[in-house]
């Protein structure tokens, strides 16, 4: 590791959060597996964002970990695409699926929770303390864990409160023992902040509200980007160049940018002197190349023109932390009324 | 069909009976589909904090939809006039407004019809050579039509206007030609005139007088009058008549197809006979259903205008906003204004 201070630690998931993957089916896991590393498509802006984000200044440095749930056999395919992308990962931990079948550990294989969050509380006991990010998706549980995680950072959630969450996840007793220890030899900092949900499935915004606004759903990461700035963990050039790429690779237009500017306000992620800081920051800012001319100005002429009085649904209260067994409770409920739902010749077998 | 860049559709998301739920939810499932550079946008205007409150719950491509605040809306029970000269606020003036302005393609609305139509004849010009725009509705039939094997006939006008004179009526019969053409792929389509007898003596005077516009006309090919009948056998591919006869129409012939299923309900419980009758033929009526159902093909284009207008039935559902956006996208994309002016352009040198 380097001699360099760590400023930011920023953790992402692999598949639907860096990769456009698809594994809804056994044909699109199989397709998935087949894949090329040169074939493999990255969420756009992705790649940008993460080089900027890990840029190192000021005589300091930030670490990236990758925690997949893809199988670990993939692993060469993977760091070859992370080559490709000229991404170096300091801790890259894949899921030992394998392992997990030849054991006969079948929910294991599917199953996230326990797997994840191990493998969170891991990386960070051997790790440097310092402000985290994280970075996940809507295809599985990344807000639950996630949040999940933050807490017990924080100290808002006590030994007894996760052993019942992870006996209502389905954990396995080995890795519900390992996280426990795991747990009691854990730094309490609070160090955890944002949790970028990517709405790979475009899922309601208003499903991760339960967890309340640390965790920030979005569509695309010219919006993390954004709140990032706000947040001033980035400056405006780099918010424009996450722009520009996606621009130019992606064909992302400016209406398509203001209308994602305009939803973090309305969902009051951003307040509305975002707007103010950015058209401040804009005449001071190097040219990015890639952006049509007046870009800035034209995007917050369109967010402004449109702009909402931003007084919608995130606006509402929230008191946390959230109910992570109510969460889990509901979506068993979920889960079961959709077995139950009766198919064309009478109940799902 | 000419390809375009990018396509923006306003649409005003308090009118109609359920308003903003349906047609928010409406735009969410429209923004899902196609990625990013396949470009159709939505300009939801409407009341920012309901819209806001209705998408948060909803899945859907944020990229996709932008919100304009409109504070005020016309309710139903409204005086179009009256309302619309009160109220610039209202979401169907601001979204008629939008369009005006550039930005948006085309106008989608489910709202009080006779201030959406008088909103939009006031935003937005006339196709040149025209002397009133027309609302069409479509009407399933046995038949189908063109490349597009389309089993609808086209009427207008069914209520942008009560009355129409005869040019005005040969105006409809070029737009409808027009339409089927580009909609339906149909390139010559039989215009009818909605009468009350088959004998071009017979009518009002206007019908009469319209009638030898129409025979004579060279770009129309001229049916001949049709009786209401006539219209749901599908003798026409276009009928032609006035705002408020074709209004009474559509509606005696929706109504017609709901009571037949509603007598349908009450046979089925009345003797088993009819009972197994029906579960015999429930196949072949849920496909009538869903022919004759309204909400299969969502809205009614306002034609004759120079931008793109799509009108839905105020008590539309989801299905039927999401099917009105669509025909939105199609028309935008056959730049149908266009299409309409130079049908008409042609029309108007070989009358």
């Amino acid at each position: 590791m380097s001699e360099l201070s760590v400023r930011h630690i920023y953790r992402w998931d692999l598949d639907k959060t860096y990769l456009r993957t698809d594994f809804d089916t056994l044909r699109d896991l199989i397709r998935t597996a087949l894949q090329t590393p040169e074939e493999k498509v990255n969420v756009p802006g992705v790649v940008t964002l993460l080089k900027e984000l890990t840029h190192q200044n000021d005589g300091s440095r930030a670490l990236v970990t990758f925690i997949s749930g893809s199988p670990s056999q993939m692993r060469p395919k993977l760091e070859r695409k992370f080559e490709l992308d000229g991404i170096r990962p300091d801790v890259f931990i894949l899921k030992p699926t394998l392992q997990n079948i030849l054991k006969g550990r079948f929910r294991a294989v599917r199953g996230q929770v326990g797997y994840k969050l191990d493998s969170l509380l891991k990386v960070r006991e051997g790790g440097p303390a310092a402000p985290e990010t994280l970075f996940g998706d809507d295809a599985e549980q990344d807000a639950f864990i996630y949040s999940l995680y933050a807490d017990l950072a924080g100290g808002k959630v006590d030994r007894d409160g996760l052993f019942e969450i992870l006996d209502r996840a389905g954990v396995y007793s080995t890795t519900r023992a390992s996280i426990l220890e795991r747990y009691a030899r854990m730094r309490i900092d609070g160090n955890v902040g944002r949790i970028f949900i990517h709405l790979d499935r475009h899922s309601a915004p208003g499903r991760f509200w339960v967890y309340g606004p640390r965790v920030v759903p979005i569509t695309n990461y010219f919006q993390a980007a954004l709140v990032l700035y706000a947040d001033g963990s980035l400056k405006l050039e780099p918010v424009l160049r996450v722009a520009a790429g996606m621009m130019r690779e992606h064909g992302y237009g400016v209406v398509e940018l203001a209308n994602s500017f305009q939803d973090l306000i309305r969902r009051r992620h951003l307040g509305a002197e975002a707007l103010d800081r950015l058209s401040e920051d804009a005449p001071g800012c190097g040219v990015v190349g890639g952006l049509p001319p007046g870009f800035v100005e034209r995007l917050l002429g369109r967010v402004r023109a449109l702009a909402p009085r931003g007084g919608g649904g995130a606006g509402r209260t929230w008191e946390g932390p959230p109910d992570y067994v109510g969460v889990l409770e509901a979506d068993r409920r979920l889960r079961e009324k959709i077995e139950a739902e009766p198919g064309l010749f009478g109940r799902r077998q | 069909m000419r390809s375009r860049e990018s396509i923006t559709i306003a649409v005003d998301a308090m009118g109609g009976d359920h308003a903003p739920a349906v047609v928010v939810a409406a735009v969410a499932e429209a923004s899902l589909r196609g990625g990013v550079g396949q470009g159709v946008n939505f300009l939801l205007v409407g009341d920012e904090i309901a819209m806001t409150e209705a998408l948060f719950e909803l899945d859907h491509n944020s990229e996709r939809i932008q919100l304009f605040h409109a504070p005020t809306v016309i309710g139903m029970g409204e005086r179009a006039q009256v309302a619309l000269e009160a109220r610039a606020d209202a979401s169907i003036v601001q979204a008629c407004a939008l369009v005006q302005a550039g930005e948006a393609d085309a106008l989608v609305s489910a709202g009080h019809p006779g201030a959406a139509v008088l909103a939009a004849t006031r935003h937005f010009g006339l196709v040149p050579g025209l002397g009133r725009a027309a609302l069409a509705s479509v009407y399933p039939t046995p038949r189908v039509r063109g490349e597009a094997e389309d089993p609808f006939s086209l009427i207008l006008d069914v209520g942008a206007s009560l009355r129409a004179k005869p040019d005005e009526l040969l105006g409809f019969g070029l737009m409808g030609s027009a339409y089927a053409r580009i909609v339906s792929r149909n390139e010559r389509p039989r215009v009818a005139l909605l009468s009350n007898s088959r004998e071009s003596t017979m009518g009002t005077p206007e019908v009469v007088r319209a009638h030898e516009l129409l025979s004579r006309h060279e770009a129309i090919n001229f049916y001949g009058n049709i009786e209401g009948h006539e219209i749901p056998r599908g003798l026409a591919d276009v009928v032609v008549c006035e705002g408020f006869v074709g209004d009474v129409a559509i509606k005696i012939l929706e109504g017609v197809s709901e009571a037949a299923f509603d007598l349908a309900r009450s046979a089925y419980h009345e003797r088993v006979a009819w009972r197994m009758g029906l579960k015999l033929l429930s196949g072949g009526l849920q496909k009538i259903k869903q022919l004759t159902d309204f909400e299969a093909y969502g809205g009614a284009p306002l034609l004759g205008l120079e931008k793109v207008v799509i009108l839905c039935h105020p008590r539309s559902g989801r299905r039927a906003v999401g099917n009105a956006l669509r025909l939105a996208i199609k028309n935008v994309r056959a730049e149908l204004p266009v299409a309409i002016a130079e049908a008409l352009d042609t029309g108007t040198s070989q009358g």
